[in-house]
């Protein structure tokens, strides 16, 4: 059977559906037998979900503000 | 419908937004700023070749990208090949097992702290803290929708290397955002 550590590395392949079918096998196995990789795969897909999301999410209010210098410097260089 | 450019208000309408843009795919703010000045300058110099049928602002959009793919390609350029030993020699045992550090545990993810911009934000601190390059290919393939062939052909890196890559992201940042925001 294969270890925690193929299992993780596998379930990052299977997202990109990029896994063989005995891969996909070996890792389904390893899945019904280990909750801590059921629990890895669950909060892979979380994090991708949000990831997604993050951004939009951050840029309300945005607080990533670009310094006045530098904008004094690139309206210089554009005349 | 033929767009136009106003470079007079480019730094006031987009300077910002850029400048967010990129900060969130680089590592540093000052590379954030050199991107930004230099997505300026190039199309303050290419303008003339504007042909208006993409908006200012996607056109402007589009030459940050590029300039935050050339910064990647660079970065990645001083990279040898990776191995599967590379995503997780501290993270697994010997046997390929978790440790007492790194095992998953259960997370409550329907409590509705989990849409607050304080949560985004910790999620944002944990791929901040991310290697650039995990960063990078974390940042493409999640907030950018890239196909990982896609993101290897800008890399200019191998499949396998992406993988790593990737993989080695997603197991740091699942941990850094247990311990700081489920825990």
């Amino acid at each position: 059977m294969i270890s925690c550590k193929e299992a993780s590395y596998l379930t990052s392949k299977k997202e990109e559906g990029k896994i063989s079918l005995a891969e996909r096998l070996k890792l389904a196995f390893h899945l019904m037998m280990c909750r801590f990789c059921k629990m890895f795969d669950k909060q892979n897909t979380f994090i991708a979900h949000h990831a997604k999301q993050m951004e939009d999410a951050l840029a309300d209010g945005n607080e990533v503000l670009l310094p006045e210098t530098v904008k004094q410097r690139i309206n210089d260089s554009m005349n | 419908m033929l767009h136009t450019l106003h470079p007079e208000e480019w730094v006031s309408k987009y300077a910002d937004k850029l400048y967010a843009f990129a900060r969130a795919r680089v590592s540093s703010d000052e590379v954030a700023q050199d991107i930004v000045q230099d997505t300026f300058l190039s199309a303050w110099k290419g303008k003339d070749g504007y042909r208006g049928e993409a908006s200012e602002q996607s056109w402007l959009y589009t030459i940050c990208r590029n300039k935050i793919t050339d910064h990647y390609r660079k970065a990645a350029n001083s990279l040898q090949q990776l191995s599967m030993e590379d995503t997780g020699s501290d993270l697994f045992s010997d046997t390929g097992h978790w440790t007492q550090d790194t095992v998953p545990s259960e997370w409550h993810t329907s409590s509705a702290r989990v849409e607050t911009k304080e949560f985004y934000r910790i999620l944002n601190e944990c791929k901040e803290r991310l290697k650039e390059l995990q960063k990078a290919v974390f940042v493409m393939k999640y907030m950018d929708d890239m196909d990982s062939d896609e993101i290897c052909k800008i890399l200019n890196i191998t499949s396998s290397n992406y993988w790593v890559l990737i993989h080695r992201a997603k197991l740091q940042l699942r941990g850094c955002l247990e311990q700081n925001w489920f825990k």
